[in-house]
Parts: structure tokens; C-alpha cells; sequence
């Protein structure tokens, strides 16, 4: 750099901003000016500070002072305050460093980890009882369907022998009808007691909302009771309280397909029909 | 003859009368502060006040810069300048950072307020007559020497030091070349510094 362009930077830098590039170029030429060079720079600073005296000058409000005042008091006070915080946060005491808190959360985490598998085994455990068990109740259920069944089945045989032993017995011979003419069945009751046993053979299985309804005929049909059938084979029904049970009274028994739960006369075709015989 | 020399010395028991100042603001010394406010108040708010053209903005402004004074204190060096440039420069950097803020026309990237990074050799501070203190004398001197450059130059100069406008867009402003620009500012601040001086010798 030439003095001129030195000299050049110096007043502008006195009265202006110069560009970081010239900036630095002139601060690199400082850094070895000689003292002519040196006190030139610093005359340009200060005419450039003495321009403001050219003004015609001017005092700002008086309470202005105080209001300045005020605020360095406040910022001092404010550094105070940080300064004895500083202090104070330095002046405590350095705790030593122990190594209890980590042997405690070792610990800790040791058992958290420990307690969580034996969780986790626990509830496998408890996972495969509850397996077993649900098996056993399965088949606990089966076994009591299959009592109830058998209880029913004993039941009813005890019923047909009750009938049997009684001292009177009526019964009568139904043959299939034309809807199903190879369906027979028969009626043993116990005029005594109004008790019955219902056998009925190759009765077609019926839908859900049907069910075959038994008549007792006298004068009109009277309605025996209902049942349904779900395959071919034999069933075995018993029936209470029979309306009519002297067999002298009883002209015919008939078994009709009516809609689930029975009709207080029949409207179905007729399956099986057949009259009391004569013991 | 007499008349500069008393000048002379008393510019300079001035600024010895400031660097004492400083000393005691330095050491957090309130009334030393309050002293240089009634020293300094006058120039700072009549210069912010000729560059941010409202007495409300002045009077903000001034209150900022005597916090920053207070504030910044310790920066400041007795070996690189006088009490009155270290506090003017600071002031008008602040007042340029208000007048180039959005609440005014934006003309450019603010400066920074600390000191800018320039390593003066402690010499140039030496001998030199032209001490810049707050005086009444240096008033007069000022104003008859500013009759001595153009009014070109003149202009140039308050263009950039009171509205903050670059070299650049001042060129812009008065459709002139950047180096013409840079030329009246360079001529006119040593024509004025050269004048002053030979006033002072």
C-alpha cells in the first residue's frame, strides 16, 4: 500500500466504513507505520470526533442525567447480583465423588433386570396353566354333557321301567305315513300315574324352526308334548302328565311336523298315526 | 501567538482532566460518571441529534451510549487516543446503528459497537497537538475551520459522518464517480485537519 492509498483509507475510515478487504489492509499497514504515519492516521480520527463541536449545540432535558443514572445503578446492581452468585456457586463445597449412588443404581438395575425375567418366566408359566386348564375345563364340560346325557338316558330307562312295573299299562303301535311311510314308533304309559315312553324309529331329522308334535286323540287332538329328531335312529322320549290316560278314551295317537314349539291343533302333515291296543 | 498556546495546554489539562475521569469510572465510580456526563452530554446529543432528527430518539440514544460508556470502560486505552475520540467514535457508531436500523432508511449493514481491530503504534499519540477534548475554543476553531473546505467536500463528509450513507451510495445520491466521491472525502478531512492544525501550531 502507498501512503496515499493509506492516507486515503485513514479518512475514510475516519468518517465512514471501509470494506473489510480495505480494512484489513489498513490495519496491516499500521501494524508497522512508522510514527509520522502513525499520528497522521490518528490527527485524521480526531478531526473527524471535532466535527460534531461545529454544531450549534444543543443540552437534552435535564431529567435525563438522572434517568442514566438510574440505569447504570440498576446494571450494576444487576452485576453484583451475578457476581455473588458466581462467587457463591464457587465457594461451594466440592463433594467428593463416591461411588455409593452408582453401586446403588447397579443394584438397582441388577434387580429391575433380574425381577423383569422372573416376570417373564411367571407369565409364560402362568400362560401355560391357564392353557392347561382351559383344556381341562373343555373336557370337563364334554364329561358333564356326556353325565346329562347319561343321567337323561338313566332317567328315561328308569321311566320306561317304572312303566312297565306299573300295575296297568296302555300302548299303542304308530306306523310311518305316507309322507314317511317307513317311520314306526310305539307309546307305553301308565294310565295310573298319566306317565309315557315315546319310541319313535326312522323319523327324518327336522330343521331348526320345526318340531314333531304328538297328538292324543279323543274326541279331538290333544297335544302330548313336542320333540325333535335329529337323525334316523331310535328315540326314546318321556312324557308327563299325559292329558288323557284311560286307554278307553283314547281313540288314536298321531305325530305331526309342526312350527318349532308346537300348535294347540295340528296343521302339519301327519307322520306317524296308530291306535291304543288292547293288553 | 499566546492565545494557541493557552489553547495548547489547556486541551491538553483537558484531557488529562478526562483520562482521570475515566480512571475512576473505570473503578466503578458513579460521581466520576456523572461528571463526564455533564462534560460530554452536550456534543453527543447535539451530534445524535443532527443524525436521528428527533429529540425523543436523541434522548434514547444518549442514554444508551453513557450505559455503554459506563459498561464498556475498561476497553479503553489512554495510550491509543483521547478520552473525547474514544467516546464520539463510540457514539456515533451507535447513533449510525439507530439511523441504519428498520425504523429508518435501511442504508447498509450496521457496525459493530465494540472497538474496531486496528493496532495504532503508541507514537502516533505522542507530541500531538491536535488533542481532541470538549472545549468552547474548539468550537469556534472548528466552525471557521469548516469555512475553509468546499462545500462539495463538506457535503461528502456530512453525508457519510451524520447520515451514515457510504462512499457508494453517496456517489449514487449525488450522481458522482465513486472516486470523485473518495477523493472530496479524503481532500476535505485533510484540508480541515490541515487547517486546524496550522491553527494549533
Amino acid at each position: 500500500m502507498t501512503r496515499d492509498e493509506f492516507i486515503e483509507l485513514s479518512a475514510e475510515f475516519a468518517v465512514s466504513d471501509l470494506e473489510p478487504g480495505d480494512l484489513g489492509r489498513l490495519s496491516e499497514y499500521l501494524r508497522s507505520a512508522g510514527g509520522n504515519d502513525a499520528r497522521a492516521f490518528v490527527e485524521l480520527q480526531n478531526t473527524a470526533a471535532l466535527l460534531p463541536l461545529a454544531l450549534e449545540q444543543q443540552s437534552p432535558p435535564a431529567h435525563l442525567k438522572e434517568r442514566i443514572l438510574h440505569r447504570i445503578r440498576i446494571a450494576d446492581q444487576a452485576a453484583a447480583a451475578a457476581q455473588r452468585r458466581t462467587t457463591e456457586l464457587a465457594a461451594l463445597p466440592v463433594q467428593k465423588r463416591s461411588w455409593l449412588p452408582f453401586g446403588v443404581t447397579f443394584v438397582t438395575l441388577a434387580m429391575i433386570v433380574g425381577f423383569s425375567l422372573y416376570v417373564v418366566r411367571l407369565m409364560g408359566t402362568i400362560d401355560q396353566q391357564s392353557r392347561f386348564m382351559s383344556s381341562l375345563e373343555k373336557q370337563n364340560e364334554s364329561l358333564a354333557s356326556e353325565i346329562i346325557a347319561l343321567k337323561d338316558e338313566l332317567s328315561q330307562k328308569q321311566a320306561m321301567l317304572d312303566v312297565l312295573a306299573s300295575k296297568s299299562i296302555g300302548m299303542a303301535m304308530m306306523s310311518g305315513m305316507e309322507v314317511n311311510p317307513v317311520g314306526y314308533g310305539k307309546i307305553l304309559w301308565d294310565p295310573e300315574r298319566g306317565i309315557a315312553i315315546l319310541q319313535v324309529a326312522n323319523l327324518p331329522g327336522i330343521p331348526s324352526d320345526k318340531d314333531y308334535q304328538l297328538w292324543v286323540i279323543r274326541d279331538k287332538p290333544i297335544s302330548a308334548g313336542v320333540f325333535s329328531v335329529t337323525s334316523e335312529s331310535d328315540k326314546f322320549f318321556m312324557i308327563k302328565n299325559m292329558a288323557v290316560t284311560d286307554p278307553k278314551l283314547i281313540s288314536a295317537f298321531a305325530i305331526t311336523l309342526e312350527p318349532k314349539g308346537g300348535m294347540p291343533q295340528p296343521t302339519g302333515e301327519m307322520y306317524m298315526a296308530g291306535s291304543p291296543k288292547k293288553l | 501567538m499566546a492565545f494557541l498556546l493557552a489553547l495548547i495546554q489547556a486541551q491538553i489539562a483537558r484531557n488529562e482532566a478526562d483520562l482521570r475521569l475515566m480512571k475512576r469510572i473505570i473503578g466503578r465510580d458513579q460521581r466520576a460518571f456523572a461528571e463526564l456526563y455533564d462534560r460530554y452530554t452536550s456534543v453527543i446529543y447535539t451530534m445524535v441529534l443532527r443524525m436521528v432528527k428527533s429529540t425523543a430518539e436523541a434522548e434514547d440514544l444518549v442514554q444508551e451510549i453513557f450505559v455503554q460508556i459506563w459498561k464498556k470502560a475498561h476497553l479503553f486505552a489512554e495510550s491509543k487516543g483521547s478520552v473525547y475520540t474514544w467516546v464520539m467514535t463510540m457514539a456515533r457508531r451507535k447513533a449510525i446503528d439507530k439511523v441504519r436500523s428498520q425504523d429508518y432508511v435501511n442504508r447498509g449493514d450496521s457496525v459493530d459497537d465494540d472497538e474496531r481491530p486496528l493496532d495504532i503504534p503508541d507514537a502516533a499519540f505522542e507530541a500531538n497537538p491536535l488533542i481532541a477534548t470538549v472545549s468552547r475554543e474548539y468550537e469556534e476553531l472548528m466552525r471557521s475551520s469548516l469555512v475553509a473546505i468546499s462545500a462539495d467536500q463538506r457535503s461528502i463528509i456530512e453525508l457519510s459522518y451524520y447520515d451514515g450513507y457510504t462512499q457508494a451510495q453517496i456517489a449514487e445520491r449525488l450522481q458522482l464517480p465513486l472516486g470523485t466521491v473518495k477523493t472530496r472525502m479524503r481532500q476535505g478531512l485533510i484540508k480541515l485537519r490541515d487547517s486546524l492544525k496550522g491553527r494549533l501550531e
